[in-house]
């Protein structure tokens, strides 16, 4: 019987710090076993929980895509002891992986619909590894047009610069950075996330919305998604809850009967809409 | 007994009826028949509810610290903190003038309708009884008496048992059983004075260290960890405990021994010159963990260091946050030399 | 063969002969007000089955309060600490044994099998026994449970007469070939014997009130924002009692302990009664009030597990009612919400 409790041991290769504010790092995680990387097989919106022993885990976003081969890309940012530590961290140190978990993103829904990506600040890690994904040569026929607005607070809150300035010039996916207030040396648009989305009055035919933020940019996400004529159904979220286990038995991150880390984190609108707003 | 049920309910209309409070705490009928629970009343129809009787063993001062814990209030736009009428037994009004003293209300939002006291009934004692002679039958009624408590089964039996062996164990060495200084004090008999220097105290005193730390580790072993002893407790009311911080982790969270030992020895240490051994923590302890000879040892030896206990005036100030000139210093070591 | 008659001075014989292979765990006397816990017993003496039921629910046996997961050293796994331990339980209430086979829903569904608890289930045996004298705050008829059922057990033990035989009745495979292995201490079961037991049974349950529950689950689910959750939960300390002492409860905790390099990753009891069980580390909380969580508590057992499981998890044991430090009464709540219009 596998052990759903047990890592996988990996090696921290590589940390990029992802912003100015210097809470958000990226890390680049390396299997230790062959079979370890053959066996964790994933896709963009799932996630793992990251963990060092003798402090605890952590359950992250996969910030990689499966395309990517070879390693994992974690985004982390500072906020407790486990996230802490792991930010004290320098590569070479050995850790572990326990995953990987959760159900991702609806692939067999998204194949042959357009897709519209939303997203604010620090829950952009999974959609990156969605974007990856999407646009890698192998995939991109299988989706229709994509389009996607990210925003942040200031350009030094944005994560994965140089994947923006790709997807900025890329033909295959229409993606519009946004900051929230104007700053000097900032060209792009400006706007709250909601705001921005608005104005670019994407079509809701045939295209399922992916929205991955801050509680406060969904909320006022959302009226403008069903003004534009999304069905609730179209609309997918991607949940945080505190976990301990991952796999649906700890009690801890469940949402009316539904366990973020098992059933989710990857629900539909119209799924939430009919469970307590525990979350 | 009936007489005090009907006074407390007659206060509670009146005080509603005036205005003079937005809640009431007290105790109402529980399950089974012999057991009561708190209350909160809100309003003058729903003083009928209030009941008391030998089994309202609950001190109602811990509902205190969070009836007046308040968000972060707007300037200018701050709403009135509540004013909360508590039905208290002697204990209970210690603790609560221990929590004001403590700035958990002000004196002026409570309203204690103190209620003179004979001792509680211990349910578990009550229980083992019922077992005994009615082979557990179904308890319907409970009547409390002076000498006597009558209990009546499902099964149509009638058993008088004699009140004083079924009294909790904390109400033997009761030295206040009426409520001094309450807003309002019901008529009523109170309970003669125990003798607190009695068999449990005498008996810790005279073990040896290792006996001590063997008696309290194999009481302290069984423990599970569920916190009922702090949640039950007044004085326990910070809103995140030691135990469970993980930054730092002062202790681990699992039954481990020493951990648990630490949070014991720490919980009870924290209530010295607070604790007024009412012993709503051992009430609470599902295992039927005997805590009593740890907490009364500490409040003995505050009686004793400091000459401080737990009263009814709001005068005298707690001893850890005084400083006296002819403080004991026994514990104060020469270094050692060479 | 499925049933049999044990003379009650067989039983320290047959404790005897069950423990040359397992250790054998009963209730037996902890504390001194007479309060039982499930431990390693030795003979028949150790054994205390007066009492309505444990302190402490089996679970434990086999979901421990404290359990260690692995040991590691520095950052590398040393050792999967998994169980190796075989055990007989006896005088497991038939409550208790009900919640066995829920915790081995959620132990071993989801698509993830927790090793740590299907060790300890596969290679245990569980005898339960049969309730004559329910106590006042048992209400195992009101959830589909039964003084003399035996979900969740190899075999099932009543008295079978004054003389203190008891009766085993084999509940499951496992049962039937324990039953055949120390046939030698049994006498066959009669038709006398079977008769008794069954007007045995209805005299235990007839003696619970069964609170007709009958479209709960669909009152919860529509009363989920109902002023009843306040108004009912005001008086709860948030203590954990309930939880911890509920057999078919399974929320744990995982954290890391160590001294120097070396450690051990542990999972202990936790509780959704606590206010910090969901804190996020941003400081958010999605159930910072009591009443969000006594609703957790509520909704998990009579909505969520009937709909992932296909049953409500309470089998009506009625420790949390007993032990709740201020009596708050689950019956109540339910029977509140049931008579919603």
């Amino acid at each position: 019987m596998k052990n759903p409790y047990v890592p996988l041991q990996v090696t921290i290769e590589d940390v990029v710090i992802e912003n100015e504010l210097r809470d958000i790092k990226t890390f680049r995680l390396s299997f230790e076993r062959d079979e370890d990387r053959a066996s964790f097989t994933y896709l963009p919106g799932q996630f793992a929980e990251l963990s060092l022993f003798g402090t605890g885990e952590s359950p992250i976003g996969i910030a990689s895509s499966p395309t990517e081969e070879g390693y994992l890309l974690f985004s982390v940012k500072r906020t407790g002891v486990v996230t802490s530590e792991l930010h004290a961290s320098a590569p070479g140190r050995r850790m572990g992986v326990r995953g990987p978990l959760g159900r991702p993103f609806p692939w067999e829904r998204l194949e042959g619909k357009n897709i519209l990506i939303v997203s604010g600040g620090f829950a952009f890690t999974t959609l990156r590894s969605a974007i990856t994904y999407v646009l890698d040569p192998a995939h991109r026929k299988m989706f229709g047009k994509i389009t996607a607005v990210y925003g942040a607070r200031e350009p030094g809150e944005l994560l994965y610069k140089k994947s923006i300035a790709e997807w900025e010039a890329s033909v295959d996916i229409e993606f519009t950075p946004t900051i929230d207030r104007q700053k000097d040396g900032w060209t792009g648009k400006v706007g709250l996330v909601p705001n921005v989305v608005k104005e670019l009055e994407p079509s809701a035919e045939n295209t399922l919305a992916l929205v991955c933020g801050p509680p406060i940019m969904i909320k006022f996400t959302i009226p403008v998604l069903r003004e534009l004529g999304f069905r609730d159904e179209d609309i997918i979220l991607s949940l945080e809850n505190r976990m301990k286990c991952g796999i649906g038995k700890c009690g801890r991150c469940n949402v009316g009967p539904l366990y973020v880390c098992n059933d989710g984190p990857v629900f539909s609108l119209a799924q939430l809409a009919k469970l307590p707003q525990e979350y | 007994m009936g007489e005090l049920a009907s006074d407390i309910r007659r206060i509670a209309r009146e005080m509603f009826d005036g205005k003079r409070i937005d809640l009431l705490v007290g105790f109402e009928k529980g399950s089974d028949g012999y057991r009561s629970r708190p209350v909160f009343i809100e309003s003058a129809e729903g003083a009928d509810r209030l009941t008391w009787d030998a089994t309202c063993s609950q001190n109602l001062a811990v509902y205190l610290p969070s009836l007046f814990r308040r968000e972060p209030q707007k300037k200018g736009v701050e709403s009135a903190p509540p004013r909360v009428a508590f039905v208290a037994k002697a204990c209970d009004m210690r603790s609560l003038i221990a929590l004001v003293k403590e700035k958990q209300a002000m004196r002026e939002n409570l309203i204690i309708i103190g209620v003179p006291c004979t001792g509680v009934i211990d349910a578990r004692k009550l229980e083992k009884v019922v077992m005994d002679r009615a082979g557990g039958a179904e308890v319907t009624e409970l009547v409390d008496g002076e000498e006597t408590i009558c209990v009546h089964t499902a099964d149509g039996r009638n058993l008088s048992l004699t009140r004083e062996p079924l009294v909790q164990d904390a109400c033997l060495d009761c030295q206040f059983s009426v409520p001094q200084g309450a807003d309002v004090l019901i008529e009523g008999p109170g309970r003669p004075v125990g003798d607190n220097s009695g068999s449990l105290l005498k008996e810790f005193a005279e073990l040896s260290e290792t006996e001590r730390w063997q008696k309290f580790q194999g009481e302290i072993s069984r423990c599970i960890r569920c916190y009922a002893c702090r949640q039950a407790c007044p004085m326990c009311y910070c809103t995140e405990c030691f135990a469970e911080t993980n930054n730092p982790a002062w202790i681990g969270v699992t039954t481990e021994l020493t951990d648990t030992m630490i949070f014991h020895i720490v919980r009870i240490f924290h209530q010295a010159g607070r604790c007024v051994e009412c012993d709503a923590c051992v009430r609470a302890c599902p295992m039927g963990i005997d805590l009593r000879p740890f907490t009364k040892k500490i409040a003995a030896d505050v009686r004793e260091l400091f000459g401080f206990t737990p009263g009814f005036d709001l005068e005298t100030p707690p001893p850890l946050v005084t400083f006296r000139e002819d403080d004991q210093q026994g514990f104060v070591t020469e270094p050692r030399k060479g | 063969m499925d049933k049999a008659l044990l003379q009650k001075k067989d039983l320290d014989a047959l404790l005897a002969a069950i423990r040359m292979r397992a250790p054998v765990y009963a209730p037996a006397r902890d504390g001194g007000d007479g309060g039982t816990v499930f431990r390693p017993v030795e003979s028949a003496a150790d054994v205390c089955l007066g009492q309505v039921n444990t302190r402490l629910s089996v679970k434990g046996l086999f979901f421990p309060q404290r359990e260690s997961l692995m040991k590691f050293s520095g950052s590398a796994l040393s050792e999967v600490t998994l169980p190796t331990d075989s055990l007989v339980v006896f005088g497991v209430r038939p409550c208790d044994a009900r919640s066995l086979t829920w915790l081995d829903t959620v132990f071993g569904g989801g698509g993830h099998e927790d090793p740590y608890f299907q060790e300890r289930r596969k290679s245990a045996v569980v005898i339960a026994m049969a309730c004559d004298q329910p106590g006042a705050s048992c209400f195992c008829t009101s959830v589909g449970g039964s003084p003399y059922g035996s979900d969740g057990a190899d075999m099932l033990v009543s008295q079978a007469g004054a003389d203190g035989a008891l009766l085993f009745e084999a509940a499951s495979e496992k049962g039937r070939a324990f039953l055949e292995e120390h046939a030698g201490l049994f006498a066959p079961a009669n038709a006398q014997a079977r008769e008794a037991r069954e007007a045995r049974a209805s005299a235990a349950a007839k003696k619970m009130e069964a609170l007709d529950l009958t479209g709960l689950k669909e009152k919860l689910d529509a009363a989920l924002d109902s002023p009843l959750w306040d108004a009912l939960t005001k008086t709860c300390l948030g203590c954990g009692v309930c939880t911890y002492l509920c057999p078919s409860c399974h929320c744990f905790d995982i954290s890391d302990e160590k001294s120097g390099a070396d450690g051990v990753r542990v999972r202990s009891w936790d509780s959704c009664q606590y206010a910090r069980f969901t804190l996020h580390a941003s400081g958010h909380n999605p159930r910072p009030l009591k009443k969000a969580r006594m609703r957790q508590r509520v909704m998990h057992k009579f909505s969520y597990a009937q709909e992932t499981a296909g049953t409500a998890f309470c089998s009506g044991c009625g420790r949390c009612v007993r032990a709740c430090p201020v009596n708050l009464d689950i019956r109540g709540i339910l029977t509140a919400f049931k008579d919603l219009p």
